[in-house]
């Protein structure tokens, strides 16, 4: 009878894991379900036009800018691309602590990929749009250190640039006219903004999976969800466990603000501020959205109209990053010093205090096992690119002629 | 739905088919316009009266809303200063924006800039100075 019964047990616990694989479909409820409906990147809506560019969506500025994010020419030691802090085969990051350009920036690169749905650009969101954002890396004399007039000059002196540029923007100017040489300046920003509009995520694991469910349908075996990225999942839109969603929520698993988590730069721990400057420096940034050089009309800028400044939750505040594509995008976290996504979970374990402003976080009521499910969940949010093949390689050498 | 009833309808029928027409028009008009909500206020010196802001809204999206103001003997008022603020109840988050009235005359105003960036239950408070008259009304939404 004994033997019966351990060799009935036997068969159950060995079918119990087989078994675990095919109860995908029946682990949600309707609430659940409907919070999966948000995540998934079926949920993204078609990239909405950028009032402030409108290049934005023209293909000939796509492929200049394209050509300007591959061009070291941009930099005062002739070295440094956009690509070199954000390259492709990185999923757009560089696969360092810090950026380093021309000198070693203070910041982790973050991710191109999606960035063009960002309301905010940078850490500190001291940018509002991507082309503005390029303007800054390249006159930052730790990234390209290219002054403006200078970036009008080497379009001028190259006939391959100065070919392409006037052909979708017209004449360059000359150089002692400062304004005209803020606009071609703002153009060659524009131009880059309409190629990277183009670097999109791709449908993941997880999409696929929450796709399935939410049609009813059996999700295939390659997206079916282990046990562990299953019970990642769970805790991750458990408000009461994991708490995620309030910071990282929709199809791109940022909710655009700027959250105090206690990330500090040891090197220098009360230096930076975060948003509270960030959005000052922004108010102040002659290529706003409301700045000369935007093509938005009165109304179109929103988001800085209404944006919040002056209070004390932006102290030591940073944007929140998106968690899509991160097995490509390590180290992590602000300052890079997270080597691996279990190093983050760490921070979220451990919920250090802050050196700038009041750290947001407070004890998690989640054990180990489940941070390390989590972390689990989070590879299945990785990615293709969703961007034309050729964009993601430099460009053929230009015609001269 | 109406286009389709009027594609829908032969000669014969047409006179009372214009009639059902009309009031397929008025129900679907009055099912897509947003219903106005009056709130309690603080010190019963003012009427606040909101529309746009049923439950749930919009998760991460700007968006924008009415509201409509008089005092207490029906009378709308203009020039008033109104400030919107909110939090998320139980939790310390506040609004990611800062929304902002603009008058648009007869005790109307629009009220630009809203967006909520977390899920759960929020709680909007509106403080209206008209003139010396000094009032306060709140609602609770749900962010889905």
């Amino acid at each position: 009878m004994k033997k019966r019964f351990l060799a009935l047990a036997a068969v159950v616990l060995s079918w119990a894991p087989l078994q675990a694989q095919g109860q995908s479909q029946s682990e949600w409820t309707a609430a659940e379900k409907e919070i999966l409906r948000t995540l998934t990147l079926s949920a993204l809506p078609k990239l909405p036009p950028n009032p402030s560019n409108k290049f934005a969506d023209d293909p000939r500025a796509a492929d200049f800018g394209h050509r300007l994010f591959f061009e070291t020419r941009l930099s005062s030691n002739g070295k440094v691309a956009c690509a070199t802090c954000h390259e492709p085969a990185k999923d757009f990051t560089d696969g360092k602590p810090l950026a380093v350009g021309v000198g070693v920036t203070p910041r982790n690169a973050p991710t191109v990929i999606g960035a063009a749905y960002n309301f905010w650009q940078f850490w500190d969101g001291r940018k509002d749009s991507l082309w503005s954002q390029a303007l800054a890396s390249i006159e930052n004399p730790l990234e390209h250190n290219m002054p403006r007039d200078k970036v009008v000059d080497v379009l001028r002196r190259n006939a391959d640039l100065r070919k392409e540029y006037e052909s979708i923007f017209g004449p360059l100017p000359g150089p002692d006219d400062k304004d005209a040489i803020n606009r071609a300046f703002a153009n060659v920003g524009k131009a880059i903004e309409a190629y990277e509009r183009h670097i999109l995520p791709g449908p993941s694991k997880f999409d696929r999976y929450v796709d399935a469910i939410l049609a009813g349908r059996e999700p295939a075996p390659k997206d079916q969800l282990t046990r562990d990225e299953l019970e990642g999942l769970h805790t991750f839109i458990t408000d009461q466990r994991g708490r995620c969603l309030r910071c990282h929520n929709g199809p791109l698993f940022t909710n655009q603000h700027f959250h105090n988590i206690g990330v500090t730069d040891f090197k220098n721990p009360q230096k930076d501020v975060g948003r509270v400057a960030g959005v000052e420096t922004l108010l102040a940034d002659e290529f706003n959205c409301r700045g000369k050089y935007s093509d938005a009309k009165p109304g179109q800028c929103q988001e800085l109209e209404h944006v919040l400044r002056k209070s004390e939750v932006l102290n030591g505040a940073f944007k929140v990053p998106t968690l899509r594509n991160l097995p490509k995008t390590a180290p992590y976290m602000r300052v890079g010093d997270r080597r691996a996504l279990e190093d983050v979970m760490w921070h979220y374990r451990t919920v250090p205090a802050a050196f700038v402003g009041k750290s947001e976080l407070v004890n998690f009521s989640i054990t180990g096992t489940e941070f390390e499910q989590l972390e689990a969940f989070l590879h299945t949010l990785e990615g293709p690119v969703a961007a034309p093949a050729k964009y993601l390689k430099p460009p053929a050498p230009a015609r001269t002629h | 739905m109406i286009n389709g009833l009027e594609m829908g309808m032969n000669k014969s029928v047409a006179p009372s088919g214009y009639g059902i027409a009309a009031a397929v028009a008025v129900l679907a008009f009055a099912s897509v316009a947003t219903r106005a909500q009056e709130l309690k206020t603080e010190h019963n010196r003012l009427s606040i009266t909101v529309s746009g802001t049923e439950s749930p809204q919009p998760l991460n999206r700007m968006h924008s809303f009415s509201l409509f103001l008089k005092d207490m003997n029906g009378k709308a008022v203009d020039g008033a200063k109104i400030l919107v603020s909110g939090n998320r109840r139980y939790a310390p988050n506040e609004l990611p924006t800062v929304p902002q009235a603009l008058a648009e005359g007869r005790g109307v105003y629009r009220i630009s800039g809203l967006r909520f960036h977390m899920a759960g239950e929020w709680h909007l408070v509106f403080d209206v100075e008209a003139g010396q008259v000094r009032d306060r009304a709140s609602l609770d939404v749900v962010v889905k």
